[in-house]
């Protein structure tokens, strides 16, 4: 204990022997402060909360700076479900205490749980909702409120107090009964609560007194206009498991559904959904063989037509053949009728194939043959041998060609186209002289012109 | 008996969260050592 005046540490001197400040006063009130939070921390003990939250309010209306009697109010306040007045008691000691304060603790450990503090505000204004409801007779909006907070904040006292009236107030006296234990449990010897409770006691006797004394009596039959009211078996229900089953069922059953009705047809419009794509294929596969067979029919008949037109091209390319040898004819019987013998016979030997000629052609091919080939022989002959002995050795293998075609096996044409070949090459003798050469030996064994050949040949 | 109006009077609302601030402000803690105090220098002052 210090000094009001001058903060020293006061003896058991009616003065202070710092400043000589009469502290008799003081000190008795600052003992009773500290008897009232004794006595309030007794009551705290055996959970008379509201006895103790009476005494210790007393104690720092005494003395302020009794920092421990503020703190076991503020938990008073807090145990009773009053946060708001325990959280005014805990910051007004820590102004006035800062260091080495149980309040700091007390404080943090509301602040650290934002979601609790929130949900103690919610409670708080739900039961002023409720006290409003309950003040203007809306007893039902009032009841469903209170079990609200009830179930949020259980250690509301006066919410079960307030609860527990408005059951009494509508006869129902056995849910006010266990209101009114519920906030005894907290509070043990709250006045309110026990009041009411007295209450609903005193009723009680008396119903059973009336009861007791209507059994004695003989009961009268019952008549027409007797009403008989069965007995409420109405029981207070807990919603949250209810909820829960509720919610249950329903998810079983939405997944029964889904199994038995749903399933199914959705299975069967998928198989249908496959069948029509099934039938639309099949009609594309059947739609598609027929252009194939249209197909491969024309493709048959142009395979056909072409091969007629083949043959007709053919038929022409013949009947072209045909006509170009007769103009060839003719063109060899102007020559002859021009005295150009050797032309005729040329003309003649590059006709060639006589085949598919007509009898006249032939009378007519036969007959200039026939009168121009010797003829065309010696002229050949002679124009060959006069460029051999010219050395013009190139124009005699020309006119002994048509020579050798005139007369095929002519020893001495074969030889000398040989001679003439190597005489051109320079006297070297090639396949085509050695050709030449060995179809004479071939034709004349024996003969000179086969000896000559093989000294070519050697 | 009971009389429901009568009892209901003596509930009065709680304060709220938000009401904390001004419940501190507004809490007046002048205690018995204050009074005596301003009763010592009253004394002091009329001497």
């Amino acid at each position: 204990m210090r000094c009001y005046r001058c903060g020293s540490v006061l003896s058991d001197s009616e003065f202070c022997n710092g400043c000589g400040a009469d502290v008799k006063i003081y000190k008795k009130i600052i003992k009773l402060s500290n008897t009232y939070y004794n006595i309030g921390l007794e009551k705290a003990k055996v959970r008379d909360l509201s006895g103790a939250a009476d005494i210790l309010r007393r104690s720092v209306r005494l003395d302020k700076k009794n920092t421990q009697a503020r703190n076991l109010l503020g938990l008073v306040y807090y145990e009773m479900g009053e946060v708001v007045e325990a959280l005014s008691q805990w910051v007004i000691s820590k102004n006035i205490q800062p260091e080495k304060n149980a309040a700091d603790d007390y404080i943090k450990d509301i602040q650290s749980n934002q979601t609790k503090l929130e949900s103690m505000n919610t409670t708080i204004k739900k039961y002023n909702a409720a006290l409003s409801y309950a003040k203007d007779n809306s007893d039902d909006l009032a009841i469903i409120q209170l079990k609200k907070v009830v179930s949020l904040n259980p250690r509301l006292v006066k919410a079960y107090q307030l609860l527990a009236l408005l059951y009494m107030k509508r006869d129902e006296y056995g849910k006010a009964r266990k209101c009114l234990t519920k906030s005894l449990a907290i509070d043990m010897k709250n006045t309110l609560s026990m009041k009411y409770l007295g209450e609903i006691e005193k009723l009680n006797l008396v119903s059973d007194t009336a009861l007791k004394s209507e059994s004695v009596k003989e009961k009268k039959p019952l008549s027409g206009n007797d009403v008989i009211i069965p007995e409420n078996s109405y029981r207070d229900v807990n919603y949250g498991l209810m909820q829960f089953i509720t919610v249950v069922v329903g998810i079983l059953i939405g997944a029964a559904m889904v199994y038995f009705l749903i399933t199914p047809a959705k299975e069967n419009n998928v198989t249908s959904e496959y069948k029509e794509t099934i039938n639309e294929y099949s009609e594309n596969i059947s739609k598609l063989n027929l252009t194939l067979n249209e197909l491969q029919s024309n493709l048959d008949t142009l395979t056909a037509e072409n091969e007629s037109l083949k043959a007709s091209l053919d038929e022409a390319a013949k009947i072209g053949d045909i006509t170009a040898a007769y103009t060839e004819l003719l063109e060899a019987a102007a020559l002859y009728a021009n005295d150009d013998k050797t032309g005729c016979a040329i003309k003649i030997l590059s006709l060639g194939d006589e085949e598919g000629k007509s009898e006249e052609y032939m009378a007519l091919y036969n007959a200039l043959k026939e009168k121009s080939f010797d003829d065309a022989y010696t002229s050949c002959y002679n124009a060959a041998y006069q460029a051999e002995n010219s050395s013009r050795y190139s124009d005699a293998i020309e006119s002994f060609k048509i020579c050798e075609q005139l007369q095929p096996e002519n020893l001495e044409i074969l030889y000398h186209l040989g001679k003439n070949y190597v005489n051109n090459n320079n006297g070297v003798v090639d396949d085509t002289a050695k050709a030449y050469f060995n179809k004479v030996i071939e034709l004349g064994p024996g003969t000179n012109f086969a000896g000559w050949s093989e000294t070519y040949l050697k | 008996m009971i009389n429901f109006d009568e009892e209901i009077k003596k509930f009065h609302p709680s304060l709220e969260v938000d009401e904390t601030e001004d419940a501190i402000y507004n809490n007046n803690i002048t205690d018995m050592t204050d009074i005596l105090l301003s009763m010592i220098k009253e004394k002091e002052e009329d001497k």
